[in-house]
């Protein structure tokens, strides 16, 4: 039965990702995107362009992009111990936002001068920004004891940020707050070979290091005194797992804007799927969900329309906030909650 | 050698002393109950017993090794713990929950290995759970889930197991019972149990020895028989002296 539910999951992550080559600006069959895939030069040049220089490296960025927020959303709620932690909420997405808005704004680069040092700097700061924001929440959870209120001080720094994001807007050129407004509505396409090989290096990396903390997860499950009773070293693991939280929810941002909703999202439905919090499941089904869930985005972000890509942002809290919401509403019924 | 003895142990935080110059010893197959009212440092004595809190005089030796020059997984292997802590534990089945006593055993990885698996599944039959290890953890009763915490700790294999306040949560029938386990476990695996409580009547007939926080804060420990045969040490547990011990029902009135 469990075995069948992650058979269920691996078989969604393919037919999403055809469905994600085949369907868009323009419909392209499934024999000639196997055919591309396989390596062969199709007949048709455009389709050739379409498949391998934009759709392929869009569908991977958003597998990736989905696995990495989900898995930072997990190391969250597990480690402050609360079902409604996420990059997002806990201010880690609106730390990266800041420094990726110091480094448009402040260096007034724009969308049509992408180089590779200006993306170099983008993710950079994103990072300082995401790791600025762990900091804080590192430093407050030492003296603030509960989560909830380390929740509420995430928020509060949320503001903080974005109070810093609008200053910067208002003093910046039009061109500058133009290529700002339109990463922060969050995008998988316009991905290169070269920016995916830099994403895919360092999320994959995070991706496997947090495949190491599966044991301690398990046991902070129980809670901080307990797991201490066990012989986890508390500060280390809790640091180790915010750092990675930081990392996993900073690269994504840099590259693909601030995405909400996923990191919250993904772990509760990769909880009811698979019934169990065992981390040892729980991670890797989460990664897989996580990525399912960032190609079912970009389906629907480009399935409407057809000529233009719907801001992955506006397509996320539809996906959402239902299932927020009947977590909340259910969660005397669900197992993991309880 | 005694698994556990307290020399002029002096605790508290920072520069605030709650105890001071305590002196016990846990016995092997024994069950120890540590009594007081609220606020006389229960908590406080048992977590720098376990290590949670640094001690701020004294000694403690635990199988003949100071305490505090333990390692954390050293430390995991000779003392577990019970709590009344809310666990996020109920998407785990109880077998799993159980396992994760072998934590401080495990690799890297926590795999179990056969062994492992035998010492989950004796843990759990010790305390009557066997049959229900496949079952999630939330759709036990608040005593099964406490049972299956204390199978998490025989799991951990530790000679000693610190309860605070195990069965507070707990319904009156839940609360013999688990007391009764607790004095079963402690002769039959030779554990030396420590427990804290207010449920004084049912600890008193089950306890091999109390230890017993006063209301002034001093520390007094004992056989049960010989402690409770005389109702002046019992009532300084309780600084209203219209609560008194009578020795014949074993019982405050």
């Amino acid at each position: 039965m469990k075995t069948l539910r992650f058979v269920i999951l691996l078989t969604a992550l393919p037919l999403l990702f055809f469905a994600c080559m085949m369907w868009g600006s323009v419909d392209i069959p499934a024999s000639e995107v196997l055919r591309a895939l396989a390596g062969q030069q199709l007949d048709n040049p455009v389709w050739q362009v379409i498949l391998i220089e934009s759709r392929l490296p869009m569908t991977l960025c958003a597998m990736l992009a989905g696995a990495t927020l989900s898995v930072a959303g997990l190391l969250l709620q597990t480690t402050f111990n609360n079902p409604l932690a996420g990059p997002s909420i806990l201010g880690i997405s609106s730390g990266a936002s800041l420094g990726v808005a110091i480094v448009m704004l402040l260096l007034g680069a724009s969308v049509t001068t992408l180089g590779f040092g200006y993306y170099a700097a983008v993710v950079g700061g994103a990072m300082a920004g995401a790791m600025l924001i762990m900091v804080v929440l590192l430093l407050f959870s030492g003296i603030v004891r509960s989560t909830a209120m380390l929740l509420i001080v995430g928020i509060l720094v949320g503001y903080l940020t974005s109070s810093g994001i609008a200053l910067l807007n208002f003093f910046s050129t039009q061109e500058g707050v133009h290529s700002f407004v339109i990463w922060g509505m969050g995008s998988f396409s316009g991905m290169t070979w070269s920016r995916l090989g830099i994403f895919a290096a360092i999320g994959l990396t995070a991706l496997l290091l947090s495949l190491l903390l599966i044991k301690p997860l398990n046991a902070m499950l129980l809670g901080s005194r307990y797991a201490e009773s066990m012989g986890v070293n508390i500060r280390r693991t809790r640091n180790s797992l915010m750092l990675l939280s930081g990392l996993l929810t900073a690269v994504t941002t840099a590259f693909c804007g601030p995405i909400g909703f996923i990191g919250l999202v993904v772990p509760h439905i990769a909880r009811m799927f698979l019934h169990t919090s065992n981390h040892r499941r729980l991670l890797p089904a989460t990664a897989l969900t996580g990525s399912a869930v960032g190609l079912l985005c970009t389906l629907l972000s480009v399935l409407p329309s057809r000529a233009e890509v719907i801001p992955v942002n506006a397509i996320t809290p539809i996906i959402g906030i239902p299932i927020i919401i009947y977590i909340i509403v259910a969660r005397k019924r669900l197992h993991y909650f309880n | 050698m005694e698994p556990l003895t307290l020399h002029k142990l002096t605790c508290g935080y920072h520069s605030t002393v709650i105890l001071r110059d305590i002196d016990a010893t846990l016995h092997r197959g024994e069950l120890t109950a540590l009594l007081g009212a609220n606020g006389t440092g229960k908590s406080t004595l048992l977590r720098t017993i376990c290590g949670v809190q640094p001690a701020l005089g004294g000694t403690i030796m635990v199988n003949g090794e100071p305490l505090g020059s333990m390692s954390p997984r050293k430390l995991a292997r000779t003392i577990s713990i019970v709590n009344t802590d809310h666990t996020g534990a109920g998407g785990l089945t109880v077998e799993e929950l159980t396992a994760l006593g072998r934590h401080p055993f495990t690799g890297f990885f926590g795999r179990l290995t056969h062994a492992d698996r035998r010492i989950v599944r004796e843990a759990l039959e010790a305390v009557g759970m066997a049959d229900r290890r496949t079952q999630f953890v939330a759709t036990l009763s608040d005593g099964m889930r406490q049972k299956v915490m204390l199978a998490r700790a025989l799991a951990q294999t530790t000679p000693i197991i610190v309860l605070d306040e195990p069965t507070a949560f707990l319904d009156a029938a839940s609360r013999v019972e688990t007391m009764r386990l607790l004095r079963r476990l402690a002769v039959e695996q030779q554990k030396s149990i420590l427990v804290s409580t207010h449920d004084i009547g049912q600890i008193l007939p089950l306890a091999h020895r109390l230890w017993l926080l006063t209301h002034s804060r001093s520390f007094i420990a004992g056989e049960t028989a010989r402690l409770t045969a005389d109702p002046g040490v019992m009532n300084t547990l309780f600084s209203n002296r219209d609560i008194k011990f009578d020795p014949v029902r074993q019982e405050f009135f």
